[in-house]
C-alpha cells in the first residue's frame, strides 16, 4: 500500500519471486545458447548472434505465455495467485527480455548496411512483399511498441496520476500485443523453419490461453445471484456455512459484487472491488482485524470499508440484517467509507 | 474484478479465439504455398 511514491516497496516475497525469475530468465538463456551451440556445431551450426536473437525471441514469447495465464489461473485455482502479486516485475522482465530481441535484430539485420539500422529492419519489406514474404518485422514493432507503453507504466504512481480507467484500458492493450506477437511468429520465424515444432507450440499457446480465459470467464458467470427478498432486500443466504475471517461474495444484479465478510459474531458488507486494481476482496481473509486483498495486500477495515491509517484508501460499503437464519443484504451502496453497523450472528451460530 | 472489466475480457477472448486461429491457418497454409 502506498501513500508516496517509492520505485519499489521490497518484501520478503517480492524479492523471492524476482530472485527466481531473474534466475529463470538467465538459466534459460544459457540452457538455449549451450543447447545450440551442442546440437547444431560449427561448421554448420548457427552463429552467437543468432542463437541469442532466438534465445531472447523464444524467452520473450514463454514469458508473455507465463504472463497471460496467470490472471485466469488465479481465477480458477486460488493457489496460482500468489504468483499475481508481482506480476508487474514479470511484465517488466518480459519487456527487457523483448528490447534485448529487438536490439540485437536491430544491429544483426540492419547495422551493416548505409541505411540507420531501425529504417533497414521495418522499410526492407516494401521489396521482400514483391516477393511473397510478409512485414513480419512492423508487426513486432506494434507489439514492443504496446509492452513499451506498459512496462513504463506499470508502477501504482501511473495508475494514480492516469485514473484507473485508462490506466486499465492502456494495459488491456496486452491482448493486441499478443495477437501481434502471435502474428509476427506466424509470418516470420515459422516460415523459415521446416520442423513442425513452432506451428505446434505456438498453435498450443494460443488455444492454451484461449481455453483459459474462456473457461475462467465461465466459471464467473455461473456465480450465485441473490435473489429479492421484500423491497429493499436481497437474500445472501444462509448464515450456516460462513467462516470466521472469510468471506461469501453476492452476484446484484447490474452492479458490482459484493463481499459479505464473518468477523466473530458480527457480519460486515463490503463493495468486493478493491479500490487499488479492483481486485476480489471477497477472496482474502481477515488479516489483523482487516479485509485484505489476496492480489496486493491493499487493506481496509470492515466496519467503514477505510485503510487503516495512514492509508486513504475506501471502499463502499452495505446495509445487512440478520432474519429467520438467512443474511439480507441492502444492494444500495454507502458512500466509500461510510461506518455500518455489523450485522450479529446468531448465538447457536457462533 | 470489476463487472465492466469481466465483459471486455470475455468479449476479447471471444473475437481474439477465431483471430487468432485464422490468422495461424493463413500463416500455415502461406508456408505451404
Amino acid at each position: 500500500m502506498t501513500n508516496a511514491y517509492t520505485s519499489v516497496q521490497w518484501n520478503h516475497h517480492k524479492k523471492v519471486y524476482d530472485l527466481i525469475l531473474a534466475g529463470g530468465i538467465v538459466a534459460y538463456l544459457l540452457l538455449f545458447y549451450l543447447g545450440g551451440k551442442l546440437f547444431f556445431p560449427a561448421p554448420g551450426g548457427f552463429s552467437d548472434e543468432i542463437l541469442l536473437i532466438r534465445a531472447f525471441a523464444t524467452c520473450a514469447v514463454i514469458l508473455l505465455h507465463v504472463l497471460l495465464a496467470i490472471g485466469p489461473l488465479a481465477r480458477l485455482d486460488a493457489r496460482f495467485a500468489p504468483l499475481l502479486y508481482n506480476r508487474r516485475h514479470l511484465g517488466v522482465s518480459f519487456f527487457l527480455v523483448a528490447l534485448a530481441h529487438v536490439i540485437l535484430v536491430t544491429a544483426f539485420y540492419g547495422g551493416f548496411g548505409v541505411q540507420p539500422a531501425p529504417e533497414a529492419v521495418l522499410a526492407g519489406y516494401p521489396a521482400a512483399l514483391r516477393t511473397g514474404a510478409m512485414p513480419f518485422e512492423v508487426l513486432g514493432f506494434f507489439a514492443l511498441l504496446i509492452f513499451f507503453l506498459m512496462a513504463s507504466t506499470s508502477h501504482d504512481f501511473w495508475l494514480a496520476n492516469l485514473g484507473s480507467g485508462l490506466w486499465k484500458a492502456l494495459h488491456m492493450l496486452v491482448y493486441a500485443g499478443y495477437a501481434l506477437v502471435v502474428m509476427h511468429v506466424a509470418l516470420g520465424a515459422m516460415q523459415d523453419q521446416t520442423s513442425k515444432v513452432f506451428p505446434v507450440l505456438l498453435f498450443l499457446g494460443a488455444t492454451g490461453l484461449a481455453t483459459l480465459h474462456l473457461a475462467a470467464g465461465l466459471r464467473e458467470a455461473r456465480r450465485h445471484r441473490a435473489q429479492p427478498a421484500g423491497e429493499d432486500w436481497l437474500d445472501a443466504g444462509p448464515v450456516a456455512g460462513l467462516r470466521d475471517g472469510h468471506a461469501r461474495v453476492i452476484e446484484v444484479p447490474n452492479s458490482e459484487r459484493v463481499a459479505i465478510f464473518r468477523v466473530g459474531a458480527n457480519l460486515h458488507a463490503v463493495s468486493n472491488v478493491c479500490s487499488h486494481q479492483a481486485g476480489p476482496l471477497g477472496e482474502g481473509r481477515i488479516v489483523d482485524g482487516c479485509i485484505t486483498c489476496p492480489w496486493h495486500g491493499y487493506q481496509f477495515l470492515p466496519h467503514n470499508g477505510q485503510s487503516p491509517p495512514p492509508y486513504t484508501e475506501k471502499i463502499p460499503t452495505y446495509r445487512l440484517r440478520v432474519a429467520g437464519g438467512r443474511i439480507l443484504l441492502n444492494p444500495r451502496p454507502l458512500p466509500p467509507g461510510t461506518a455500518v453497523e455489523p450485522a450479529q450472528l446468531p448465538l447457536e451460530s457462533v | 474484478m470489476k463487472r465492466a472489466h469481466r465483459r471486455a475480457h470475455l468479449l476479447i477472448w471471444l473475437l481474439l479465439t477465431p483471430a487468432l486461429l485464422a490468422g495461424l491457418a493463413w500463416a500455415w497454409i502461406h508456408r505451404l504455398a
